[in-house]
């Protein structure tokens, strides 16, 4: 027991990371603004992670480094040991290994809940009658079986994260990036999402990556980052990961 | 969903701009098709109506830049007609002529013994005997357009002819020409013993070897040049620019077309510009991104080109009927001329899509989706 609780204090894992950011910087307006300070961070495949910190803090840059849709000033990343550089490479892995949500939701108007999850298939090129099953089956799994045909403003706010979430998931992604998925949502749409990410995590086993500033929602990750003025203040395994997906199962 | 159908739901979302860029597609192609199709149909039917009188073979002057601009003594007529293979040959003099109502005539000038007095198709009258003259054979066309009947008088090159016959020719050309003895023409002319081309029949069935030997022998009299009704006119400079002319403003009527799909697209990636980033946030490749802007532009240009095309056909049906137009020209597009123009029109949306496609991934992701 006492072996377990010291092997959770420590953030470094036997498992080869799935990403890695290696000395990343990240700066806006020609260096006057800068959101990352040469961080050092590795993700284990599986691992569910929550990066904590205050507004402006840079977590949010974080997960835009890691999906790639930002660049790094300085410094690399690499999925599966291998740097990613190309504007290609990061569209092929976000179209097959990453999913992602967002605080803002960004659903496109114009198409229903189910246009919007089969947006994320177009991309792979799954024929019209595949994408619509398979939207069909992701927003089943998010519990929006019945609102499929509905615009999103005729959604709730947490329905609308729901449908973001099923568009994150329709690729059976390795990796679920949310950027602050609760920060619109009123306590209980909050509650509901944080569960339904969780349980995805742990029924699939996707690694999640979890940005947010409620350090309750942190509570339920395996391991906390925390970052502060764009560097990492802390980083700690806080909880055993579940078998049978887990880093390492509980004792 | 395919990008056809997110292209045609994107272009609904925006349906006033979609509209008129589509009309202004439909105007380039309309235009385009009728400017192209009223210059060959002129070609096409002063061709016919060369075909009709019966020609295989017109002789010109070398050098003439076109077929209205060379003569030819009318003596060659004789010589042409002694040429081993010949069967007939017919001197013309044919220009323009001043009549009545201010109108320009094209005005035929035959030798009285030509044989094509004899084919000509008589819708009533004759056609002049032997040394008569001021007279005139109408085509139905001119004789509807100056109100005239066998008997009545009309005026050309400042002369008075007394209409003998009215002609029903079946092309355009033919039914709006005047034909008079070429007696009458050379002295109202001052091209007096001048033609301007000399027709030639030959035997039916004569080989390609045997027509070629025979033009050889024409050409062997003097400075002409023997050619086909179609080599004579593609040949012909008035064709050449009128057809240059026409692929100019066809070619500007598209482009200015297509500056209208460039416009609404520009304005379109810049609307959507979180959009296009939610899309490449989700694993959408710039090459999709930019197929699906390039494909909106191609879906306008598609109905663009569909109503062009109604455009063109209904021109082609109102302009014979308005009276100084249709007197003088009629046209019909082909089907290989609405092919070419309709394949220049996609090219050109291709090309004028692929600005606003390029600029709409030129943005990383994030920063796009900044961009509220």
């Amino acid at each position: 027991m006492i072996a377990s609780l010291a092997r959770m204090t420590k953030p470094q894992d036997p498992v080869p990371p799935l990403v890695t950011l290696e000395r990343v910087s990240r700066a806006f307006d020609d260096g006057a603004i800068v959101a990352l300070r040469s961080i050092d961070l590795a993700i284990p495949a599986g691992d569910c992670v929550a990066i904590l910190g205050p507004s402006g803090s840079g977590k949010s840059s974080i997960v835009n480094l890691l999906s790639g849709i930002d660049r790094p000033t300085s410094g690399r990343i690499l999925w599966n040991g291998t740097p990613v550089e190309s504007r290609r490479a990061w569209s092929r892995l976000r179209r097959d290994g990453i999913g992602i949500v967002f605080q803002e939701f960004n659903l496109i108007p114009t198409l229903s809940a189910a246009e919007n999850v089969e947006m994320a298939l177009m991309g792979r090129g799954v024929a019209p009658g595949e994408q619509r099953a398979r939207a069909q089956a992701a927003l089943g799994r998010v519990g929006l079986a019945h609102r499929t045909r509905h615009l999103p403003h005729a959604l709730s706010g947490g329905e609308r994260q729901r449908v973001a979430i099923a568009r994150a998931i329709v690729n059976a992604p390795s990796v679920l990036l949310a950027d602050e998925p609760t920060g619109n949502l009123d306590s209980a749409n909050a509650a509901a999402v944080a569960d339904l990410l969780f349980d995805l995590q742990r029924d699939t086993g996707m690694t999640l990556v979890l940005v947010t500033h409620d350090e309750s929602l942190a509570a339920r990750c395996r391991r906390c980052v925390r970052v502060r003025d764009g560097e990492i203040a802390e980083d700690r395994i806080q909880l055993p990961a579940l078998a049978p997906h887990g880093i390492e199962a509980a004792e | 969903m395919n990008l056809a159908g997110l292209a045609w739901r994107n272009l609904r979302r925006r349906p006033v701009r979609t509209a008129l860029s589509i009309l202004g597609i439909a105007l380039a192609v309309g235009s385009a098709l009728a400017l192209l199709a009223l210059s060959r149909s002129i070609q096409d039917a002063t061709r016919d109506g060369m075909d009709e009188i019966g020609d295989d073979l017109a002789v010109t002057q070398r050098g003439a830049s076109d077929i209205f601009g060379g003569f030819l003594p009318d003596d060659l007529e004789a010589r042409v007609g002694k040429v081993a293979g010949v069967v007939r040959a017919s001197g013309e003099l044919f220009m323009f002529a001043p009549s009545e109502r201010n109108r320009q005539v094209l005005t035929l000038g035959w030798p009285e013994a030509s044989y094509l007095w004899k084919n000509v198709p008589l819708r009533e009258g004759r056609v002049p005997t032997t040394g008569e003259r001021r007279v005139a054979v109408l085509g139905d066309a001119t004789a509807e357009a100056l109100a005239k009947k066998p008997g009545d008088k009309i005026e050309l090159l400042g002369e008075a002819f007394t209409v003998i016959g009215i002609a029903k020719y079946k092309s355009l050309i033919n039914r709006g020409t005047v034909m008079l003895p070429l007696g009458d023409l050379q002295e109202l002319s001052y091209r007096l013993n001048q033609v301007t081309m000399v027709h030639v029949n030959l035997a039916r069935g004569a080989s390609a070897a045997e027509i070629a030997r025979v033009r050889q022998d024409i050409e062997a009299l003097g400075k002409v040049t023997v050619s086909t009704s179609s080599e004579a006119l593609d040949n012909d400079r008035n064709f050449k620019i009128l057809n240059a002319v026409s692929l100019a403003i066809s070619i500007i009527a598209l482009a200015m077309g297509v500056l209208y799909v460039l416009n609404s697209l520009v304005m379109a990636t810049q609307e959507r510009t979180r959009e296009i980033g939610i899309v490449a946030a989700i694993g959408w490749s710039d090459a999709r991104i930019m197929a699906s802007i390039v494909i909106e532009g191609l879906v306008m240009c598609a109905v663009g080109c569909g109503l062009g095309l109604i455009f063109s056909f209904f021109a082609a049906i109102a302009f014979p009927l308005i009276p100084t137009i249709g007197d003088l020209i009629s046209f019909r597009p082909s089907g290989r001329l609405i092919a070419a123009t309709i394949a220049a029109a996609f090219g050109l949306c291709a090309v004028g899509s692929l600005y606003p496609a390029w600029r709409a991934v030129q943005l990383e992701p994030a920063e796009a989706l900044r961009r509220a």
